[in-house]
């Protein structure tokens, strides 16, 4: 009993500790989201007034004029299209190279695909652009797509290739016996089992693509411009349409929390998995 | 008649081909480059925004399709220099920034001389443009670009409380600037006197106007760098003092946008800035001081008043471009006589002289800011940078002194500072000769 009381002072000072540092951090994180959404509900006089920080009209203009006078759908679809096109060709091109590499130790070779990811993009942006324009293919979503797989691919290889590893040789084996061809077991077992980490290396590589600008602001043309460049319509050379821009910024970021949110399970358990046995 | 146009095209195109030609024949517009596509990349503004809604107007009465894209400014440079540097082919027209581009894209090739296309054409009319603008767009008597966007260093001022501290007009002179900043300045109030960029490399352009003032200058005509004259070390102090004593705490950080912020709240009596952003001051739903806007002339130092009056943008036609001709057709509209008056109208500070004497002129801009711009004109210096290929860098450099003068470090110190500064200028400057 002695004990016991001993110890329940220094467990509730521990549990409070831990909720200040939980609370500290939320703040951190949550105060520049809370504050764009609430800029976007309000006119740009109002943004600046610090009287204005919580009692305001609010109005949504700013979204009708992201919608109207600045034409976000397109851009959207352009980003759900490169960021997509990008994640899927990765996975579909990342995955089998994870396992060749996961199964037969091919160490050399994901250290070569990591250094493309080492390399700043930037780099390889003036030949892409080269090659690109050679082809007559700048401002395509296939230039864009391919620019992002640079990134992507690295991403999938690496996130995937521990997950491949850390599945028993054994699982491959009963199936070689019971018949099953090397690509139905990587099909069939693999996949399936790995499948928390390769959700987390997609939501990853969707994001960086979703997010990517640098590729977009070379690579695109009016028609294939992508969301992260479409933001900076709202900064003209003498003014800046805050309002605006926290609403682009709001419409930006709202699909890319939500489906973190949704797949949340999957990426946390994922990234600790990778982290632990990779 | 436009409408008519839109009809007729797309019902008959043998029909279009003689009655668009009457429409489009009134701006000099030609249907030769039908069917062609060319790129334009520009900067975001209210002159590119007017552009933007009346493309369809010039894809009519030419028949070029247009693939438009405006974006920030240093993107621009950025596409403009890795498309360029790939060859240019992709690329037709672009905006650029004359003062911190013009020497390099020239010196690398990458813009279009531009002489045959506009001599002798009358209803362009070169020669209307600002003579600064178009000796900052022109090489050894090559013009490569057509200027659209020019600015002059200005002061602005909140009438409300200029009035309330029982002054009148604009300070004159930096003595009285001294004077009104000691008046308007109430720290206690959370008022400010003055709101001035300070965060060193964009400071570098208002600092110009004090500079001159006192007489120095970045470097001199024979590329001596000269920032560590007496004159260069008292405008330091000064523009340092200014920025320490008058201006809201955080001064370091300000750029343009923040110190218009603290204008529009009323919470800065004069902000010193360029006259382009006025629109920004006057709109009720960005500034709350929207009906107490004065500007004045920007004050006279003891060499004289030096405000800056640039070309801050001009349009140009890359030299590897495969459609020049009708990229020639979009500059000649874009900023042509009609065009650049509907720019004016919605707020862009134009390089025409006719535009600035039209009746549209009269209405659209406050006249007391008109005023204060035809003041500066004449005055004003054509340059507010370090005029040269590697100018950002040097700007980088008189950041850094402008950012120690604000600190307030001594004159010794500052000195020291300014002798190291000046090395580095100059050893840009010689790397160029």
């Amino acid at each position: 009993m002695k004990n016991k009381r001993r110890i329940k002072p220094k467990k509730i000072c521990m549990k409070t500790i831990f909720w200040i540092v939980v609370v500290c951090i939320m703040f951190v994180n949550l105060v520049p989201l809370l504050w764009m959404l609430s800029a976007s509900f309000k006119t740009i006089v109002d943004i600046m007034n610090p009287k204005k920080m919580f009692v305001f009209t609010p109005t949504i203009k700013n979204y009708i004029e992201v919608f109207t006078k600045y034409s976000f759908l397109k851009p959207i679809i352009n980003s759900l299209i490169v960021s997509t096109g990008a994640t899927v060709l990765a996975c579909l091109f990342g995955l089998p190279a994870a396992y060749a590499i996961a199964r037969y130790k091919q160490n050399k070779l994901s250290l070569i695909i990591l250094a493309v990811r080492i390399i700043p993009a930037i780099t390889f942006l003036v030949p892409w652009y080269i090659i690109f324009s050679k082809l007559k293919m700048t401002g395509t979503y296939t230039s864009l797509i391919m620019a992002n797989l640079l990134v992507s691919l690295p991403l999938i290889v690496w996130i995937v290739t521990p997950y491949f590893g850390s599945i028993p040789k054994e699982l491959e084996e009963a199936a070689f016996i019971d018949g099953s061809s090397v690509f139905n077991s990587f099909i069939r077992i693999m996949i399936p089992l790995s499948a928390p980490g390769i959700f987390t290396a997609a939501i990853l590589s969707f994001i960086y693509a979703w997010n990517n600008f640098l590729f977009a602001l070379i690579l695109s043309s009016s028609s294939t411009k992508t969301l992260p460049m479409a933001v900076f319509n709202f900064i003209s050379y003498t003014s800046v349409n805050w309002g605006g821009l926290m609403a682009a910024a709001v419409v930006i970021t709202g699909p890319v929390i939500i489906v973190s949110i949704a797949l949340q399970k999957y990426v946390v358990s994922g990234l600790t998995a990778g982290a632990v046995k990779g | 008649m436009k409408k008519r146009n839109v009809a007729l095209l797309t019902g008959a195109m043998m029909a279009t081909a003689l009655s668009v030609g009457a429409g489009a024949e009134d701006a000099g517009l030609s249907q030769d480059y039908a069917g062609q596509t060319i790129s334009v990349v520009v900067c975001n503004s209210s002159f590119m925004e007017e552009i933007q809604k009346d493309i369809g107007e010039f894809e009519e009465a030419t028949g070029i399709n247009v693939e438009f894209e405006s974006l920030q400014d240093a993107q621009v440079s950025n596409k403009v220099a890795v498309a360029s540097a790939a060859g240019g082919k992709d690329l037709d027209v672009f905006g650029y920034r004359p003062l911190q581009e013009s020497l390099l894209y020239i010196k690398n090739g990458w813009l279009e001389p531009l002489n045959t296309y506009f001599e002798g054409d009358t209803a362009f009319d070169y020669e209307d443009f600002f003579e600064s603008a178009r000796e900052i767009t022109s090489q050894d008597g090559t013009a490569y670009g057509i200027p659209y966007l020019t600015e002059r260093e200005i002061l602005y001022l909140n009438t409300e409380l200029v009035e309330k501290a029982g002054l009148e007009g604009s300070p004159k002179t930096y003595d009285e600037l001294l004077e009104w900043c000691d008046k308007l300045n109430d720290p206690d109030n959370g008022v400010y006197a003055l709101a001035l960029r300070g965060e060193g490399n964009a400071a570098v352009t208002q600092f110009s106007g004090f500079l001159r003032g006192f007489g120095g200058d970045f470097f001199d005509e024979d590329r001596n760098a000269t920032m560590n004259t007496p004159e260069a070390i008292e405008a330091l102090q000064f523009y340092g003092k200014l920025c320490r004593e008058y201006c809201a705490p955080g001064v370091l950080n300000m750029n343009w946008t923040e110190t218009m912020n603290l204008f529009t709240q009323g919470l800065a009596a004069m902000r010193i800035d360029c006259d382009s952003q006025y629109a920004f001051a006057t709109d009720p739903e960005a500034s709350l001081v929207a009906d107490k806007v004065g500007y004045g002339v920007f004050p006279e130092g003891p060499a004289g008043t030096t405000p800056f009056n640039v070309t801050a943008w001009a349009l140009g036609i890359g030299s590897g471009s495969e459609h020049k001709e009708a990229s020639w057709e979009f500059v000649k509209w874009a900023v042509g006589k009609d065009q650049d008056i509907k720019g004016l109208v919605a707020g862009n500070s134009s390089a025409r002289t006719s535009t600035w004497e039209s009746e549209e002129a009269k209405t659209a801009y406050p006249e007391q800011l008109a005023e204060v711009i035809n003041e500066s004109n004449p005055v004003g210096v054509a340059t507010d940078r370090p005029y040269m290929v590697d100018g950002g860098e040097a700007r980088t450099i008189i950041g850094e002194l402008i950012t120690a003068a604000i600190e307030g470090i001594s004159d010794e110190d500052l000195q020291a500072k300014a002798d190291g500064a000046n090395a580095r200028i100059q050893a840009l400057l010689d790397a160029e000769k």
